[in-house]
């Protein structure tokens, strides 16, 4: 029988750590955390869950992904778009920490325009760090696949996040 | 030649790396909140298990989505069919993100405003209309009501005892319109308010009604939401911050896309009424402008200290009234005070880190900073001190933020926003 408890307890951390870096905030990551174990306990009542640790962190992730999407359709509902060069600013000086604050959400809006397989799959493996047999098996795909939507996840979001690159990262030499 | 053109290959990958970097570095918070903790492990003791009398309170602080999900797995499915279609409307029935929505999506809105005036423990209602186009306020104890007609660009405040008609013309209305709707008015602050984190406060009784209330915080502002649990319908809102510090404001007659006679916002001037007309001259603003703003509030009307710079602040009012200004000075405080705001309003739209926090510092106040702003792609905050100078300061040199206001002079970090 599951030891539903045991569960929980061994994978909190890295489901809230997961939902928290994809959603920003306590409201949403609170949502997205108890919505993930319940989906995964519904989940277990139908089949054998093999590896629970795998499979709460796709949930998490995907259900983070839908938050993402609805934030980022509310926005567009009021006119208020993402911005992407008014994120950041071209210059933002030596504040490291206010920069990477800076490309962090720029990320976040960024993944809720990807398709949901490439925003998934980009997840898995830039942040969860899971080898790319490890993401093929828990998606039912092949690790060829794999490779082609990270690409394309790669590729989108340089379009993405690049408007201020030029300043910040060609490098001038005198 | 766009700036992506510029951008080579190598470092445009190298973004997508930066950037998940920075993700992955970010702080987390502890987590989750003991009683999502709770409500997880709860539902799994009680997975496969015919319902109990319990259910509802552990479906209570899910949300829409997880409710329907929870029910199918705490009651069984054929149970949950048969009950949610008629228990739909049950105190369990709505979520936050409902309550969040009808407020966020309303185009117009109308409500009352209460408070009292700080001093006198007087009481002050504000009826309210706000639209895209136009906005009407009430003050009722007063016998003020002012229109505002963004399109034409005027407004009209007639003063019903008195028989005064103030008509101003803003001039460009359509870029400061853009601004409040973007950053400044009071509708999109509660908007914005609701993005914030929520807690349940559970059910009470309000006027006879039934009601659901949540808290949400934001920025060091509270606010208390209650809504009709059935539809979601906010009932009332109370907030209660460090900037008003036990003298909260309350929310009532919430009506979200009120059908409003035109009439309600008409220009027209009675017969029987002395008009005065003010134009002011809205043109680019600076930060000369908030300097003599400040300079001109401490001096003539705030015993010399700075004042606090957002909200209705009837403190404030009450001490424009008896500074018995001339003519020329209530003009001078007219332009000046509306281009100042016009300057916060541009300035924290368009900075990275926009802060304020003279309200009750004395002007004169050298070794005091009183607001700091960076302006986007700027290295360096530009900084005001209480002599009203203007430095420039690199971020690494900012001095430190002030954590308590001065007595009797609460706080406004709404100025933060």
């Amino acid at each position: 029988m599951t030891d539903w408890p045991a569960i929980v307890g061994r994978h909190k951390s890295a489901v809230w750590q997961t939902a928290y870096r994809l959603l920003g905030n306590r409201a949403d990551a609170s949502d997205c955390f108890q919505e993930t174990f319940l989906s995964a306990l519904d989940l277990s009542g139908r089949q054998r869950v093999r590896n629970w640790s795998a499979l709460l962190m796709r949930v998490c992730t995907c259900r983070a992904m839908d938050e993402l999407r609805r934030r980022h359709r509310r926005a567009d509902r009021r006119d208020d778009v993402a911005d992407f060069s008014a994120v950041a600013s071209p210059n933002p000086g030596p504040g490291e920490r206010v920069l990477a604050a800076e490309l962090s959400e720029r990320l976040r809006l960024a993944l809720a325009a990807l398709p949901g397989r490439q925003a998934e799959v980009f997840c898995m493996r830039c942040l969860n760090d899971l080898s790319y047999r490890q993401i093929a098996s828990q998606l039912g795909i092949k690790t060829s696949a794999v490779g082609v939507l990270l690409h394309r996840a790669r590729w989108r979001l340089r379009e993405l996040l690049s408007p201020t690159v030029a300043t910040e990262d060609v490098e001038v030499k005198p | 030649m766009s700036d992506r053109q510029n951008v080579s290959p190598e470092a445009s990958e190298a973004i997508v790396d930066r950037a998940a970097d920075a993700l992955r570095r970010e702080t987390v918070p502890d987590g989750p909140p003991a009683e999502v903790l709770s409500a997880v492990v709860a539902a799994g003791a009680n997975a496969h298990q015919p319902a109990k009398p319990t259910f509802r309170e552990r479906i209570f602080t899910m949300n829409r989505i997880v409710k329907t999900a929870a029910a199918v797995i705490l009651v069984g499915g054929i149970a949950a069919v048969l009950i949610w279609p008629f228990d739909g409307k049950s105190p369990a029935g709505i979520a936050f993100g409902d309550v969040k929505r009808q407020i966020q999506e309303a185009r117009a809105m109308s409500f009352t405003i209460h408070m009292n005036m700080p001093g006198t423990g007087k009481a002050m209602t504000i009826k309210s209309h706000y639209t895209p186009d136009y906005m009407r306020q009430e003050m009722v104890e007063m016998g003020v009501v002012t229109v505002l007609d963004f399109s034409k660009g005027k407004s009209v405040t007639l003063r019903l005892k008195e028989k005064v008609a103030t008509i101003v013309d803003l001039g460009n209305m359509s870029d400061i319109k853009a601004r409040m709707e973007k950053e400044g008015d009071f509708l999109t602050q509660i908007r914005k308010m609701l993005e914030g984190e929520n807690k349940d406060l559970g059910e009470k009784e309000i006027d006879g009604q039934l009601a659901k209330g949540y808290q949400v915080t934001k920025n060091g502002y509270v606010m208390d939401l209650w809504v009709d649990p059935e539809t979601a319908h906010p009932i009332r809102m109370e907030m209660d911050s460090p900037m008003r510090k036990g003298e909260g404001i309350i929310l009532t007659d919430f009506v979200l896309n009120p059908k409003l006679d035109e009439k309600l916002f008409s220009l027209e001037i009675p017969d029987d009424y002395d008009i005065k007309r003010v134009k002011m001259d809205l043109g680019d603003t600076s930060e000369e402008d908030l300097v003599a703003g400040l300079r001109f509030i401490a001096t003539k009307v705030n015993d010399g200290k700075f004042p606090k710079l957002q909200g209705v602040d009837p403190e404030f009012i009450q001490k424009l009234q008896k500074a018995d200004l001339s003519p020329e000075e209530k003009q001078q405080f007219r332009n000046t005070g509306v281009r100042m705001t016009l300057f916060v309003a541009r300035t924290s739209a368009e900075s990275q880190d926009w802060k304020y926090f003279g309200a009750g510092v004395e002007l004169g106040a050298k070794d005091t900073p009183i607001a700091w702003w960076r302006l986007k792609g700027a290295d360096n905050y530009r900084v005001l001190y209480g002599d009203l100078r203007i430095e420039d300061v690199a971020p690494e040199d900012l001095p430190e933020e002030p954590t308590t206001a001065p007595k009797d002079s609460p706080e406004q970090p709404a100025a933060a926003e």
